[in-house]
C-alpha cells in the first residue's frame, strides 16, 4: 500500500461519521480505506454491489474489470447498469453510478475480463481483490496472480438461491486452486440468479474487503460460508490447504 | 454405522434433496461414502475431483475415516457472479 495521500477532510469526516463510530474502526480504519485500492473482477450481479458498498464506505480507488456492453438480461441483478445505458460499456455505466454516490472515488475502468494475460498487471495495481467472475478460468487466473503477489483475495460466488464466500490470505489460508485445481466440468456459464441473492453475497464480499483493509473483525480466512436462501440455511465450513497445490505450494503441509 | 449427508450448491439441485442418510460398514471412509452417494444419485459430472467433503464442518480428504452419527456436507464449487 502506498503512503497516505492525504488525511481525511472535513467533508469525509461528515460523510463517514456514522461508521467512524464502529468500535475497532474509527479514523484509523477510515484512513486505511481512503488509502486503499481495490480490484473488482466483473461488476455484474455480485461485483456491482461490492463496488457500490465499497464506494459508499469510502474506499479511495477502485479498478473495475469487466468486458462488454449492457444487455437487457443484465438488468435483473447488475445494479450499476441502467436501462438508459443499454448497449453502452458496462464499466462506463458502473463508473457513472459510483461517482454519483461518491465523487471523491478514483476509478480505473478496464473493459476486459480477467485472464491469464492481464491478471498479474491488474493485481499489481491494487491492495486487495474481490473476485466476482462467473468463470472458474477467470478465478483461477486471478488466484494465481493474487497468491503470487501476496494480495488478499475475497472469493464470492452464487448459484440459483445459493452462495459461497471465503477470503484467501496468501501464505496463510487455502487458495482457490487448493479447493478446485481445475475448472469443474459441471459449471455452466449461464446460471440461474436473482439479484437479491447476488446482492446479498456482494454485501458480504464488500464487508470482507473492508475488514481485511482496515483490520476490523475476523475475515473468513480459511473458512467458507455457504448459504441457501431457499431455506435460509447458513453454514460455516473450515477449509483445508492442499499440500501439493500448484499455486500456493505449501511444503510443510501434509499431503 | 449411519451418517447424515447434506448437499449444497449444484449438487443439491442435481440430487433433488437437501439431505439424506447412509448406512455404511464400520471403518468406512469418505471415499466409501461418496461411492454410496453416487449409487443413489446421478452425480457423475462432479466426480472425481469437483466435490468437496466436510465432516462436522471441517474439510476432509477421501481417506478420512467416518464414525457413526457423523454429519457430512458435500459441496460442489460454484462461480456465479
Ligand atoms: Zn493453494
Amino acid at each position: 500500500m502506498e503512503p497516505s495521500k492525504t488525511t481525511l477532510t472535513d467533508g469525509e469526516r461528515a460523510t463517514y461519521e456514522w461508521q467512524l463510530d464502529v468500535p475497532g474502526f474509527g479514523e484509523a480504519g477510515q484512513q486505511k480505506l481512503k488509502d486503499a485500492s481495490v480490484l473488482v473482477s466483473r461488476v455484474g450481479g455480485l461485483g456491482s454491489v461490492v463496488a457500490y458498498e465499497l464506494a459508499a464506505a469510502g474506499v479511495g480507488r477502485m479498478v473495475l474489470a469487466h468486458a462488454g456492453d449492457i444487455k437487457h438480461s443484465d438488468l435483473n441483478r447488475q445494479l450499476l447498469m441502467t436501462h438508459d445505458a443499454l448497449g453502452t460499456a458496462r464499466v462506463a455505466s458502473a463508473e457513472r453510478r459510483l461517482l454519483d454516490l461518491n465523487p471523491r472515488l478514483e476509478i480505473v475502468k478496464v473493459p476486459e475480463n480477467v485472464s491469464e494475460a492481464n491478471a498479474a498487471r491488474l493485481v499489481g495495481d491494487v491492495d486487495i481483490i474481490v473476485d466476482c467472475a462467473p468463470l472458474f478460468e477467470e478465478r483461477l487466473a486471478m488466484n494465481r496472480a493474487a497468491v503470487g503477489q501476496g494480495k488478499p483475495l475475497v472469493e464470492c460466488a452464487m448459484y440459483e438461491l445459493q452462495a459461497q464466500i471465503t477470503t484467501v490470505i496468501p501464505g496463510e489460508t487455502p487458495c482457490v486452486a487448493c479447493l478446485h485445481p481445475e475448472p469443474p466440468p459441471a459449471w455452466q456459464r449461464r446460471f440461474p440468479v436473482f439479484g437479491a441473492v447476488s446482492g446479498t453475497v456482494g454485501c458480504l464480499g464488500a464487508m470482507e474487503a473492508i475488514k481485511v483493509l482496515s483490520g476490523l473483525g475476523e475475515p473468513l480466512a480459511g473458512r467458507m460460508i455457504t448459504m441457501d436462501m431457499r431455506h435460509m440455511s447458513f453454514h460455516t465450513l473450515k477449509l483445508k490447504r492442499r499440500g501439493d497445490c500448484e499455486v500456493c505450494g505449501n511444503p510443510n503441509a501434509e499431503t | 454405522m449411519k451418517v447424515e449427508v447434506e448437499y449444497t450448491a449444484q449438487l443439491k439441485v442435481k440430487t433433488g434433496v437437501s439431505a439424506d442418510s447412509y448406512e455404511l460398514d464400520e471403518g468406512a471412509r469418505v471415499s466409501d461414502l461418496i461411492k454410496a452417494v453416487a449409487a443413489q444419485h446421478d452425480i457423475a459430472e462432479f466426480l472425481p475431483s469437483s466435490l468437496l467433503c466436510f465432516v462436522g464442518g471441517t474439510q476432509a480428504d477421501d481417506d478420512q475415516s467416518l464414525s457413526d452419527g457423523d454429519s457430512v456436507t458435500l459441496l460442489s464449487p460454484i462461480s456465479g457472479g
